[in-house]
């Protein structure tokens, strides 16, 4: 019965969008706006999924790329690539998707629960699967997968030391 | 008495800002009141006051502070017709009569004013004008108080937290939360952006008169205005820091059995608000050394020919945009070989170092060392081992510097520099790496153009430049900067630019408390302005940036930290010396 209980709670409309040409879902309550890809300035000492931040109209908002926050590849960008800004507990967060696709509401009949997965796996934020006329979409608890406590964990300690290298030996 | 609870509630409300505000009026006199000459003036103001509570407090119910306050009445009248009879011990006894009130109003507004208890302190106001109508010289006049300083100190940084939290306001000025003027600030910040954005793209320079071109200038002088008047509406004067430290110093030096005089100068110099309350930790900190380790005993003044009291001045003023806070005293000052011994015990001088290729600079950067402390013996002052680093590192948060000088025999004087207000940088604008960086202009030493020859390659991967016979680290911003451009090196950054080295034309000698090194740039775009937007949870706290700033034209600026990026050149330095033994 619990399964019905995770199909009940992930019933309704989800914002779709492609990467690495799957169909991943996020509930469109998180959804602020989408936008074009646009300018990304980076940031020194960041996670690597995280890329940047973009000018949203006078505010200075962070960008993921979600290909690289579940561990593929970054591609060069399209004409499909969008950055959605989500709501997310720490703030709106942008994040770059290779091509957003419709909004599609689903029912409970239409989800099954997510395939056991081992906690390290980024795939941990997935909250169910999707069926959509044979398609299927990976449901994604976005606002959990990028939270603060995602950024921190992800907050490599880079070392200045690694990017310019001690002499060697020079003083002897 | 048969007052509706309702109405009860609003006299008491409006006793509690009456008296509230008569007792920031009255902050003053208790402290003027060592200044003898001032002394009828201000215990006259007191009076009042306490005329006023007792007034005022008996006829809403009030009975507690009521007696409270005619005991004072009865205190002050006596001093009122002696004057002469005010001693430091009365002072300390009205000071703590001046925090007490302020606590009772803050219960009072909680309405909890059932739980205050002055009892002891109305014992010993009684004692006070038992012994001064026992004393008929005008002179020694003592007191039998109730330990003294101990409740001295349980109290009073509480009280004084809480006073100052509910401090009351007069009525020609509004209390504002200050997150709400931030978002004004922020919006007006935006607004300059956008006015920028707009005279660029519609402002035509080469026809004079057309209306077009008048409205945008009235346009612009507008936006400059409103910038101006919101920029002041975040500042306020320091004297409350001012009066704090001063406070402090009354206590510790009978504590300590130094007299001291304080000299206040420029307490009406304004400040962004929020430093006034980060200032006062630090400027405790240094007072408190300055008292303890600084001046000298009433027999060694005496026998080095100084006057009996120490002397210790707080001055403020304004230089351009910049506040320089000083605190000097008249102590013995810094003796260099002590300083350097106690330095060699705690392990922080480096091996092989000798005090004589040391200059005055270097010794006294030692103070600021963690874990230093040149009291001979602990005392509960200043000798916990924390104190300078730790006002050092509060000073640096509030983007400003400390420094000292110090002339053995004659005092030592901090000199603290902040910013007007840490929120509105101004800087240089210039392109690394094709990115814009936001350099605050404070910190620029000089801009010169980079020539091969100066540049020295120690290997493929460090340089320095020699400037002047000055050999400076250069800081590799751009690899810094080009190692988080290699994540989204397909995506389009700002010029396209793949990691190429491009060429740097020009050489910025950035300067931070302790270090000089080079920063290269491509190009310079220009001076300006900016406000400075923090990055937030989303990015590690040392990325060298102090935030991010959408410039004038509309792009993102990195604003950076020139403190950190030399902390984290020293740091490669540490571990290339390592490298190297």
């Amino acid at each position: 019965m619990e399964n019905d209980a995770i199909k009940a709670k992930n019933e309704g409309q989800y914002l779709t969008f492609l990467l690495n040409s799957q169909n991943y879902g996020i509930p469109i309550g998180a959804v602020r706006e989408i936008n074009e890809f646009s300018e990304i300035i980076p940031i020194p000492r960041t996670p690597d999924f995280v890329i940047g931040v973009m000018n949203l109209r006078g505010k200075v908002v962070p960008v993921v790329d979600l290909r690289m926050k579940f561990g593929m590849e970054r591609i060069q960008n399209t004409a499909q690539t969008c950055i959605i800004v989500i709501d997310t507990t720490i703030g709106q967060v942008g994040s770059v998707v290779d091509a957003v696709c419709e909004v599609v509401t689903l029912s409970s009949s239409q989800i099954e629960p997510p395939p056991v997965l081992g906690e390290a796996s980024e795939l941990r934020f997935v909250t169910g699967i999707g069926l959509q006329n044979e398609k299927l979409i990976i449901l994604v608890d976005i606002v959990s997968a990028l939270s603060k406590e995602e950024f921190m964990k992800m907050q490599l300690p880079t070392d200045i030391s690694q990017m310019t290298k001690p002499i060697k030996g020079s003083a002897a | 008495m048969d007052i509706p609870a309702e109405l009860l509630r609003e006299l008491q409300e409006q006793f509690i800002d009456e008296i509230g505000f008569m007792l920031d009026d009255c902050e003053e006199s208790f402290l003027k009141l060592q200044t003898e000459d001032k002394r009828p003036d201000e215990l006259t103001k007191i009076f009042r006051l306490a005329h006023c509570i007792k007034g005022s407090a008996a006829s809403i119910g009030l009975n507690a502070v009521a007696e409270f306050s005619h005991s004072l009445e009865d205190c002050l009248t006596i001093l009122r017709a002696r004057p002469k009879a005010v001693t430091p011990a009365i002072i300390s006894l009205l000071l703590r009569v001046n925090d007490e009130l302020r606590n009772y109003l803050s219960l009072l507004r909680e309405e909890k004013q059932e739980s205050w208890n002055a009892d002891r302190l109305k014992i010993e106001i009684t004692n006070a004008i038992h012994s001064l109508n026992s004393s008929s010289s005008v002179e020694e006049i003592t007191l039998a108080p109730a330990n003294e300083f101990e409740s001295v100190n349980s109290n009073t940084s509480e009280v004084q937290a809480r006073s100052e939290q509910n401090a009351v306001h007069s009525n020609n000025s509004i209390k504002l939360e200050v997150s709400r003027l931030e978002r004004v600030l922020n919006l007006v910040g935006e607004l300059v952006v956008i006015k920028s954005q707009v005279l660029e793209t519609f402002g035509d320079t080469s026809s004079n008169h057309t209306v077009e071109n008048d409205l945008l200038s009235l346009f612009e002088k507008t936006i400059r205005e409103l910038q101006d008047q919101t920029m002041t509406m975040r500042l306020s004067a320091i004297k409350p820091a001012f009066m704090r430290v001063q406070r402090i110093i009354r206590e510790t030096s009978l504590k300590l059995n130094k007299p001291i005089e304080v000299v206040i100068e420029g307490e009406d110099v304004e400040v962004d608000r929020a430093m006034v309350d980060l200032l006062i930790d630090p400027l405790l900190h240094i007072v408190r050394n300055a008292l303890d380790h600084g001046i000298e005993n009433t027999e060694q003044r005496i026998l080095a020919g100084k006057k009996k009291s120490g002397l210790i001045r707080l001055a403020a003023r304004q230089a351009g945009a910049r506040i320089i806070v000083e605190i000097a005293d008249d102590g013995a000052g810094i003796v260099n070989e002590k300083v350097f011994k106690r330095a060699t015990e705690r392990g922080l001088v480096a091996d092989g170092i000798k005090i004589e290729q040391l200059t005055n600079a270097d010794i006294y950067e030692y103070l600021f060392m963690p874990g230093f402390s040149t009291a001979d013996a602990v005392t509960e002052l200043s000798g916990r081992g924390v104190g300078l680093d730790v006002a050092r590192s509060n000073i640096q948060r509030l983007k400003g510097t400390i420094n000292l000088v110090s002339v053995p025999g004659q005092g030592t004087t901090f000199s603290i520099v902040l910013p007007l207000t840490t929120a509105i940088t101004d800087g240089i604008v210039a392109v690394i790496e094709g990115l814009r960086v936001v350099v605050p202009i404070d910190s620029v030493l000089e801009i010169a153009d980079l020539r091969e020859k100066d540049l020295i390659q120690l290997d493929e991967k460090n340089q320095i430049i020699k400037i002047r016979e000055k050999l400076i680290p250069i800081f590799k911003v751009n690899e810094f900067l080009r190692h988080s451009a290699q994540n989204i090196e397909n995506i389009q950054t700002p010029h396209g630019r793949n990691g190429e080295d491009e060429n740097h034309n020009i050489v910025f000698i950035l300067k931070s408390d302790t270090t000089a090194f080079g920063l290269l740039v491509s190009n310079i775009i220009g001076q300006s302005q900016v406000l400075v937007k923090p990055l937030g949870p989303a990015f590690a706290d040392e990325n060298g940036l102090s935030g991010v700033a959408i410039l004038g034209d509309g792009k993102v600026g990195l604003v950076l930290d020139v403190e950190m990026l030399s902390r984290l050149v020293r740091r490669r330095d540490e571990q290339f010396e390592v490298q190297i033994a």
